[in-house]
């Protein structure tokens, strides 16, 4: 009988609504330590037919893609979704390529292009974001070239390689709020808003949930970003601008624990059914 | 639902625990401190600090 493996590099609560899922739905899902594994391509003993990356670490959740991969089991996000997700310039890149409406962006590496880019994209203020990385970490709004500078200088002086690399995004002007769709194999299940005071609306920053309505143009842009960087299970991050809605992100290994209550919608359950349809495609 | 005895390896507060998962990150009772679940046997669960967030974590 075909099996499923949860990878993971800590339990956190999304993890254990997708075990409890299982539980539910009956189905065999081994749980396994990402910490633990040897990745040896030559001794490496599966007994499982498909994993579910969950892992917390990106860094190491995408080795472990690429080494499933290698072997011949598959991966729930593979690792080409997965690498144009956990990157926001390829991201932007992809979504550009694809005509799916996203945030304006540049990517710069000294501060006299920053400038230019910035002239050229219509002014201060811009948004600064490590290419990688999550829970709004080190996202600085700038807003004149004082900020720009001492910013600039900041990640040359003390950052390393991949933060001398400067994606710069427009800011966009949001409602107190912005949108996080739940894209499971290119269908919105369902939406979240995330209430801020703040411009950064991450749960994990303060952001308040709320049920978000499926409309017509959030499932079609949800879908065109989910076919763009090549399906899977992602979670979208949306702003509603003035000429409609435009992607600022979206997120391989999507953390949905306090969604599922606002919404109603068992995200963990879609997951699942997800898991056992690639399975039965096997 | 099975309940287990476990205690802080920070403050050495006891306390019960239920519904866990190996690998899963609580917080000790009293100190407040951020364990991760070490081990399960029978009724023990062995705890020790969760590690610092790291900066590639999460989504």
């Amino acid at each position: 009988m075909k099996s499923i493996a949860l990878l993971h590099s800590t339990i956190r609560g999304d993890e254990k609504l997708i075990l409890e899922a299982a539980r539910r739905k009956d189905v065999d899902m081994k749980i396994i330590d990402v910490r633990t594994e040897v990745l040896d391509p030559y001794r490496y003993e599966a007994d499982f037919d498909l994993v579910l990356e969950r892992c917390i670490s990106t860094v190491k959740g995408t080795h472990a893609t690429r080494f499933y991969e290698a072997i011949g089991i598959p991966v729930i996000n593979s690792g080409t979704v997965a690498a144009i997700c956990e990157d926001k310039f390829l991201t932007s890149l992809t979504l550009l390529k694809h005509k799916v409406p996203t945030v304006e962006f540049v990517m710069v590496f000294s501060l006299e292009q920053a400038l230019k880019a910035i002239r050229d994209m219509g002014g201060f203020p811009v948004i600064f974001k490590p290419s990688l990385g999550s829970w709004g970490r080190l996202l600085s709004k700038v807003n004149d070239i004082d900020a720009l500078e001492t910013v600039i200088e900041h990640k040359d002086v003390l950052g390393s390689p991949q933060q001398k690399a400067f994606y710069i995004q427009r800011y966009v002007e949001k409602p107190g709020r912005d949108i996080r769709s739940f894209v499971v194999d290119g269908k919105a299940i369902c939406a979240i808003y995330r209430d801020s005071p703040h411009w950064i609306t991450n749960t994990a920053r303060g952001g308040k949930a709320s049920n978000c309505p499926i409309t017509k143009d959030l499932s079609k842009i949800s879908r065109q970003a989910s076919d763009a960087v090549g399906g899977g299970i992602l979670a979208m991050d949306i702003f509603e601008t003035e000429e409609g809605l435009k992607i600022n992100e979206i997120n391989h290994t999507m953390e949905f624990k306090n969604s599922e209550a606002p919404t109603g919608v068992s995200i963990s359950g879609a997951i699942v059914d997800y898991c056992i349809q690639t399975l039965k495609k096997l | 639902m099975q309940t287990y005895k476990a205690q802080c390896p920070i403050c050495d507060g006891q306390f019960t625990l239920s519904g866990i998962e190996l690998s899963e990150i609580v917080s000790c009772n009293e100190c407040k401190s951020r364990l991760v679940i070490k081990s399960i046997k029978s009724d023990q669960v062995q705890l020790a600090e969760a590690p610092a967030v790291e900066e590639d974590w999460g989504q």
